[in-house]
C-alpha cells in the first residue's frame, strides 16, 4: 500500500492516514480507532449474551406461564437488545472496514494508473531520447534527483553552487509548495518507478517486455539497479567513491564504558584496536574500522586528535514516538549514531538512533552519512555509514542476537532496514522518519512504523514493494499552514517529523498503540546507558 | 401425602436451597452483565468522533452512535428489571421456607 493523501473521512491538518501493515485498508487513525471500539462492542455483547444464555439454562420457569415483570420476560428482553447491538456495532464496524476498503483500492488504483502512465512514458521518452539527459540524471537516479532539488535551493538561498537554471530558481522561489506538494510527491514517486522503464526503452527493449522485467513486473530492474548503475558510472569518474570509516564515542552516561567489557563481547576500545566483530558483518565493514584503528574512547588511529567525551546523563526509557524521535542525532548532538542500553547486562536490549543525511554534496567529503552513503544504500550496497553503525553497536558492546529496535531518520531509516534484512541485527521493531521507502523484507511478525510526511519527496524516491509489512503512517504536516521557504525540503526535516511523532502518541489507534506497549516492554522501567557515536570517512 | 412424615421437611428444605442457589447464582451473573453494559454504555457515550471528519459522514455516525447508546440504555433497563424479578424470587422463596 502506497497511498497518502486524506483518508474518505480525513481532512489533514493533524489527521494521521494508515496504511499496509499486511492489511489493505487505507483510513485515518480516528477511523481505525472507531473501527476497533465497535469491534470491541461486538465481541462484549456476543460475550453477554452467552453469559445470558447461562443465566436462562438455570431455570426461568415455563414460558408459557410468564407474566409481565417475570425473570423469563425480562430476560427475554434483555437479550434481544443485545443482540440487536451486536448486530449494530457489526454493521457499522463493516461499514468503517469497506469505506476504508474502498479507500485502499482507489489509492492503490491511482497509484497503479499513475505508475502505468509514468513506465509508458519513460518508455517512449527513452526510445525517442526525448529528455534523456534529464532521465539519465533524475530519474534512473532516483536520489540524484534530490541532490539537484536540494542544491537549487542552496543556490537560492547562496549556499552552494547551481544544477537549476536561472528561471526555474526563481519559479521555485515564486512557489514554495511545490517541491513539498502531496501531488508533487505522487508524481515523483511515478516518474521514480518508470525510471528502469525509460532506461529499457533507450535500450531498444520493447514495452510489454520493459514492464515485465521492470520494477512493477519481476521486479529485475528498479532503482537499485538504477543506483547501482549510477554508482558504476560516477565512480568511473572518480564520484561517490566508498571510503573506509573511523568511529568514535563522544559522549556517553555514566556505565556505558562499562559494557565494552561485557563478558563474552570482545570489545574494541579495551585493547585500542577492533576485537573480533560482535556483530555479524560482512564485506568491507571490518577493513574499514581496522584501517582506520577505530578506538571505542577516541579516533586515535589515524594521528587525529581524540575528541573530548562528553558526559551524558542515563537516559529514562522512551515512551513513545515522541521520544524516539527526540533522540535521533543531529549533527548539533556531535554524532551520527545514539545507542542506548537497557536491562541488565545479562539481557541486554538496546536502541539505536540512526540520523539522516547530513552532506548533500556529490562531491564528498569526511561525512559518510552523505550521497556516496545514499546512492550505495539505494544500490543495496554497504554503504559508509552503513559500516559505521555496525561498528558503534560492536564498541558498544552489543552481542549477536541481542533484542534491537533500530530507530531512524531519512537515509537512516534505509540503513536501518538494511540492518534487518541482512541479519546483522535481531531487530524486535522499527521505526523510521522519512525514509526511503524500500522493498527490503523485513522478518514476519515485526512490529515496523514507517512515519511519512505527505510533503516530503524522500520517501518516495525509494522502492516501493506491493507485499510490505511496514505500516505506513502519513500526515500532511503543512496542511493549513505556510510551507517554510528557509529549510531544504523543509517536510523532511527532522524538526517537523518530532512534530508527527507527539501527534501519534495522542493517537488512540490500536496498532499505534500496541507499538508504544511492545516498546515499554522492551525497554523496560529503569533508566538505561546511553553513547553518542561519530563516524569520520578517512582514505 | 403424610404431613408428619419426618423426611419430608428435610426434602423441602433442600428444595427452597437448591433453588437459592440457583436463583443467587442467576442474580450474580446478571449483576456482572449489567455491570458490563452500563460501563461500556459509559465509555461509548463519552466517545469523541474525530474532528477532521466530514460533517455529514460525522453527523451520520454519531446518529448511529446514539442509536447504539440507545440499545444499550434499553439492554441495561432489562437486565435491571430482571435482576428485581430474582429479586423478587428469591424473597418469595425465603418467605415459603
Amino acid at each position: 500500500m502506497t497511498g497518502s493523501g486524506n483518508a474518505p473521512d480525513g481532512g489533514g491538518g493533524g489527521q494521521l492516514t494508515l496504511s499496509g501493515g499486511g492489511s489493505t485498508l487505507v483510513a485515518t487513525d480516528t477511523v481505525f480507532a472507531e473501527m476497533a471500539a465497535l469491534r470491541g462492542v461486538q465481541h462484549e455483547a456476543e460475550d453477554w449474551d452467552q453469559r445470558l444464555g447461562e443465566v436462562q439454562a438455570l431455570g426461568v420457569g415455563n414460558a408459557m406461564a410468564w407474566q409481565p415483570g417475570d425473570l423469563g420476560v425480562c430476560l427475554l428482553g434483555a437479550q434481544m437488545a443485545i443482540r440487536e447491538i451486536a448486530d449494530e456495532t457489526r454493521q457499522l464496524a463493516d461499514t468503517l472496514a469497506e469505506a476504508a476498503e474502498q479507500y485502499g483500492r482507489s489509492e492503490d488504483g491511482l497509484d497503479m494508473m499513475l505508475r502505468n502512465s509514468a513506465a509508458w512514458l519513460g518508455h517512449t521518452a527513452g526510445q525517442l531520447s526525448v529528455f534523456a539527459p534529464f532521465l539519465a540524471l533524475s530519474l534512473a537516479v532516483p536520489l540524484a534527483a534530490t541532490a539537484g532539488v536540494t542544491m537549487g535551493w542552496n543556490t537560492l538561498l547562496g549556499r552552494g553552487p547551481s544544477l537549476v537554471p536561472p528561471w526555474l530558481a526563481d519559479w521555485l522561489r515564486e512557489n514554495p509548495r511545490l517541491v513539498s506538494d502531496p501531488a508533487t510527491v505522487r508524481l515523483v514517486r511515478a516518474l521514480v518507478s518508470s525510471a528502469d522503464d525509460a532506461v529499457l526503452g533507450r535500450l531498444g527493449v520493447p514495452y510489454p517486455l520493459a514492464t515485465a522485467l521492470g520494477e512493477d513486473g519481476a521486479g529485475l530492474l528498479g532503482a537499485s539497479s538504477s543506483a547501482l548503475g549510477l554508482l558504476a558510472a560516477a565512480r568511473a569518474a572518480g564520484m561517490l567513491r566508498e571510503t573506509p570509516v573511523r568511529v568514535g564515542r563522544v559522549g556517553s552516561s555514566p556505565g556505558a564504558a562499562a559494557a565494552l567489557s561485557r563478558p563474552g563481547v570482545p570489545a574494541v576500545g579495551a585493547l585500542g584496536r577492533p576485537g573480533a566483530l560482535a556483530v555479524p558483518l560482512r564485506g568491507s565493514a571490518t577493513t574499514g574500522a581496522a584501517a582506520a584503528g577505530a578506538t571505542a574512547t577516541g579516533r586515535t588511529g589515524t594521528g587525529a586528535e581524540a575528541p573530548t567525551e562528553s558526559m551524558l546523563a542515563p537516559p529514562s526509557p522512551p515512551a513513545g514516538f515522541a521520544d524516539l524521535a527526540g533522540r535521533i542525532p543531529t549533527p548539533e548532538d556531535g554524532g551520527q549514531v545514539r545507542i542506548e542500553r537497557y536491562g541488565d547486562a545479562e539481557h541486554p536490549r538496546w536502541v539505536v538512533y540512526i540520523g539522516g543525511t547530513v552532506e548533500w554534496n556529490p562531491a564528498g567529503s569526511d561525512e559518510p552519512w552523505d550521497m556516496t552513503s545514499n546512492v550505495t544504500a539505494v544500490a543495496d550496497q554497504e554503504a559508509g555509514s552503513y559500516r559505521a553503525i555496525v561498528q558503534a553497536l560492536q564498541a558498544a558492546g552489543m552481542a549477536p542476537g541481542d533484542p534491537v529496535v533500530p530507530v531512524a531518520h531519512s537515509q537512516g531509516g534505509l540503513l536501518a532496514n538494511q540492518l534487518i534484512a541482512r541479519g546483522d541485527i535481531n531487530a524486535v521493531g522499527l521505526v523510521t522518519f522519512g525514509a526511503p521507502e524500500t522493498g527490503l523484507p523485513l522478518p514476519d511478525g515485526l512490529p515496523a512504523i514507517a512515519i511519512e510526511h505527505d510533503e516530503d519527496i524522500v520517501p518516495a524516491l525509494g522502492q516501493t514493494s506491493g507485499t510490505d509489512s511496514r505500516l505506513y503512517v502519513r500526515t500532511e504536516l503543512f496542511a493549513g499552514r505556510e510551507v517554510p521557504v528557509d529549510a531544504v525540503l523543509p517536510a523532511h526535516q527532522l524538526a517537523g517529523y518530532r512534530e508527527t511523532a507527539a501527534l501519534i502518541d495522542g493517537s488512540p489507534e490500536p496498532r499505534l498503540l500496541a507499538f508504544r506497549s511492545t516498546l515499554q516492554e522492551i525497554v523496560g522501567t529503569a533508566p538505561g546507558e546511553q553513547s553518542v557515536w561519530q563516524a569520520d570517512r578517512v582514505g | 401425602m403424610d404431613l408428619w412424615n419426618p423426611n419430608l421437611l428435610p426434602d423441602a428444605d433442600a428444595e427452597a436451597a437448591a433453588a437459592l442457589a440457583r436463583l443467587r447464582r442467576q442474580r450474580w451473573l446478571l449483576g456482572l452483565v449489567r455491570d458490563d453494559v452500563e460501563s461500556t454504555g459509559r465509555r461509548l457515550a463519552g466517545q469523541e468522533v474525530g474532528t477532521g471528519w466530514r460533517s455529514a459522514a460525522q453527523r451520520a455516525y454519531t446518529a448511529r452512535l446514539a442509536e447504539l447508546s440507545g440499545g444499550l440504555q434499553s439492554a441495561w433497563r432489562a437486565l435491571d428489571d430482571a435482576l428485581y424479578a430474582v429479586d423478587q424470587d428469591i424473597e418469595r422463596v425465603k418467605a415459603a421456607r
